[in-house]
């Protein structure tokens, strides 16, 4: 039987928190997505991902729509994100002036990182449909719901996002032919 | 169809969300457009690599680092006592849900109920007669409680533990007032609370009332109940008839506080109204002045919940006045329960619909009838992977609800099951032998026996599967029950 999120949630504040695993298999496809765009190296998204559904877990009493969990995720992924971003860059600058001269491994990419990074630059309603669609396996219908638009809308904003995703993917591409 | 039109549906037909009509004009265009053909594959590829990355994400193992994250660090939280409050997970145990509240003084009144059965119980013994005999003269007299509960603390929790300590002040004339202090921890979070409860028997109400959080409930006692409490609490004397059976040992002499006191203990069941397992009580009576001075109850309910519970510091010949005894509910303070609650009617009839609304809800019986059982299971109906009709449209008008009115609601429901759980409890408590066979009998086993308690020396009454109702002989029911499966 699929459970709204917000029963899950309800359930995890009368005291089942284990019943947060069903959250945290849902949504990991998509917070990953959303945050390997962001911040671009896997284990970098992955770490994040983590600490996001920590903090969610603890800051749940906060949600004031359960119904709309998956969109507060988001935004504290985005906290996160900028979190890291800020650690990774005073890291950077420490590791560059212990080690000038060697030339630091780059770390490991995501599997599409292209297509993520290009998912990250997709306008907010345009990444939400998408992230719900491919990575957190929503139908349409069930998009429609939470995001409380017609499904006409739903299905719109998917065509244009495609559209997005192919024109950001060949400038990607294009980027990276000049590089060579 | 031109092409711009086509180019426009085509992610709507790769995702299978055009109409008919508009699905076969796009697929006509393409059998003849080259162009569209190749954009075509364009959006088939990369609807095909947005499906791949999100199998590749979605398979990550992170759950189980997630879960074991919030586990290591719920536990550093509850290390840090200004940081327990942070620690969710019991936030909404005590004050939103009435029920628990409900259940929580049904319990603490057992308890009480227990008390006074032993007291009046300890008769077998000269020593106790005499000590029986003081104690019914007694017009009112205070009391400190401790508890400890540890299993299942409230219905459709996980497993925690709750302590509890307080003051009780019991007055023939007045009623009961407790003034007690909770901690309850479940999963590791812990929750305090105040709750002051008065038990009027002259008002025919109970008012439990947690001042933290400025909210009261009344409970309005049904005649079958307060004729009932009136007696106990009027005459011990009902007690020792109920418990005269009960088997004690003189444990000999020991000291309690500079007081030099005599030990009575007691495995028998039947001490805390045949309600328990895995019971022993210890009475320690002041050898002078032949009062108990102190008692000590273990026992275990329905395998889920074992409490141990400690009375101390007994003040015999209390003086108390009627003011004590008036609730004090400042203006400010709110009610869970608009309009208060009636406890149900402990009755026979009751019981029925009790039985009727469980098998509608569940499809079934109860497994047993304890008051603390029917609350698990009924509460487990609302995470039922098969629910029965009833159940849902119950859930679905639940859903309907604004929050406000959801308690109420609960309490209506809750109340023919409250009605059987309290009649089964009554009939225990006042020796009548009551069965239960609900972990074999359906509702379509129309012939056997669900529920009995006796009615005569010769007779007993008899709810059958079908829920008719019969008084039949000692033979015949020895008949009936020899036929159960086992």
């Amino acid at each position: 039987m699929y459970e709204m999120d917000q029963y899950y949630v309800e359930r995890c504040l009368d005291g089942h928190p284990d019943d947060f695993r069903y959250l945290v298999r849902r949504y990991q496809g998509a917070l990953l997505a959303h945050l390997a765009g962001k911040l671009g190296n896997k284990d970098n998204a992955e770490e994040a991902a983590q600490e996001t559904l920590v903090r969610a877990y603890f800051g749940m009493d906060k949600l004031k729509k359960p119904e709309s969990f998956f969109f507060w995720l988001l935004g504290i992924a985005d906290h996160v994100a900028k979190e890291h971003h800020r650690k990774e860059q005073i890291r950077r600058q420490r590791e560059t002036i212990r080690s000038f001269s060697q030339e630091a491994t780059s770390p490991e990419l995501s599997q599409d990182y292209a297509l993520e990074s290009a998912i990250a630059e997709l306008p907010e309603e345009y990444r939400k449909v998408v992230l719900l669609r491919y990575y957190a396996s929503h139908s349409c219908n069930q998009i429609a719901e939470s995001m409380a638009m017609p499904l006409g809308t739903v299905t719109k904003t998917l065509s244009r996002a495609y559209a997005m995703l192919r024109q950001s993917l060949q400038q990607q591409q294009r980027a990276k032919t000049y590089e060579v | 169809m031109n092409c711009a039109e086509c180019k426009e549906l085509l992610v709507g037909y790769v995702e299978g969300f055009l109409d008919e009509s508009q699905k076969q004009t796009v697929a006509g265009h393409l059998t003849s457009c080259r162009s569209c053909r190749a954009e075509l594959d364009v959006v088939r590829g990369l609807r095909e690599r947005l499906v791949a990355n999100g199998k590749v994400l979605a398979q990550t193992a992170l759950e189980n680092d997630v879960m074991n994250q919030i586990v290591r660090e719920q536990n550093v939280r509850l290390k840090t006592p200004n940081r327990i409050s942070q620690a969710i997970g019991i936030r909404r145990i005590l004050m939103k849900n009435p029920i628990v509240k409900l259940a929580a003084a049904a319990v603490i009144v057992i308890g009480v109920f227990a008390v006074i059965n032993f007291l009046g119980g300890t008769g077998s013994s000269v020593t106790l007669a005499a000590v029986l005999e003081r104690v019914e003269q007694v017009q009112a007299f205070m009391y400190k409680m401790k508890m400890n509960t540890t299993g299942n603390i409230q219905p459709g929790m996980p497993p925690g533990e709750q302590q509890m300590e307080g003051t009780i002040t019991i007055s023939t004339e007045y009623g009961m007032k407790m003034d007690m202090d909770m901690n309850m921890v479940v999963n590791g979070a812990s929750q305090k609370m105040k709750q002051l409860m008065y038990v009027l028997p002259n008002e025919k109400k109970v008012y439990m009332i947690t001042p933290e959080q400025k909210q009261y409930i009344t409970i309005e006692f049904d005649e079958s109940v307060l004729a009932r409490m009136k007696k106990q609490s009027n005459d011990p004397r009902e007690f020792l008839r109920q418990v005269v059976n009960s088997k004690y040992t003189d444990i000999g002499k020991s000291v309690i506080d500079g007081v030099e006191v005599e030990g009575f203990e007691t495995t028998d069941p039947a001490c805390l109204g045949g309600m328990m397992e895995d019971v022993k009580v210890t009475l320690w009576v002041d050898r002078k002045t032949e009062l108990p001075v102190r008692e000590e109850m273990h026992y275990k309910m329905n395998d889920q919940m074992q409490m141990e519970v400690e009375l101390y510091d007994f003040q015999w010949y209390a003086q108390v006045n009627a003011d004590e005894f008036k609730p004090v509910i400042p203006q400010d303070y709110t009610t869970l329960l608009p309009g208060g609650y009636k406890m149900p009617s402990a009755s026979e009839e009751g019981a029925i619909e009790g039985l009727r609304f469980c098998e509608q809800i569940m499809g079934r019986y109860p497994k047993k009838i304890d008051m603390m059982n029917l609350m698990n299971e009924i509460v487990a109906i609302k995470d039922s992977n098969s629910p029965t009709g009833a159940a849902l449209k119950l859930k679905e008008e639940m859903d309907k609800l604004p929050e406000e009115e959801k308690a109420k609601k609960i309490m209506e429901i809750m109340r023919p099951v409250q009605s059987l759980g309290m009649f089964y409890m009554m009939l225990a408590q006042d020796k009548k032998e009551p069965a239960y066979y609900g972990e074999s009998v359906t509702p379509a086993d129309a012939d056997r026996v669900l529920m009995r308690w006796k009615v005569s020396d010769s007779e007993y009454r008899v709810i059958y599967g079908d829920l008719r109702v019969e008084t039949i002989t000692a033979e015949k029911l020895a008949e009936l029950e020899a036929a159960l499966p086992k």
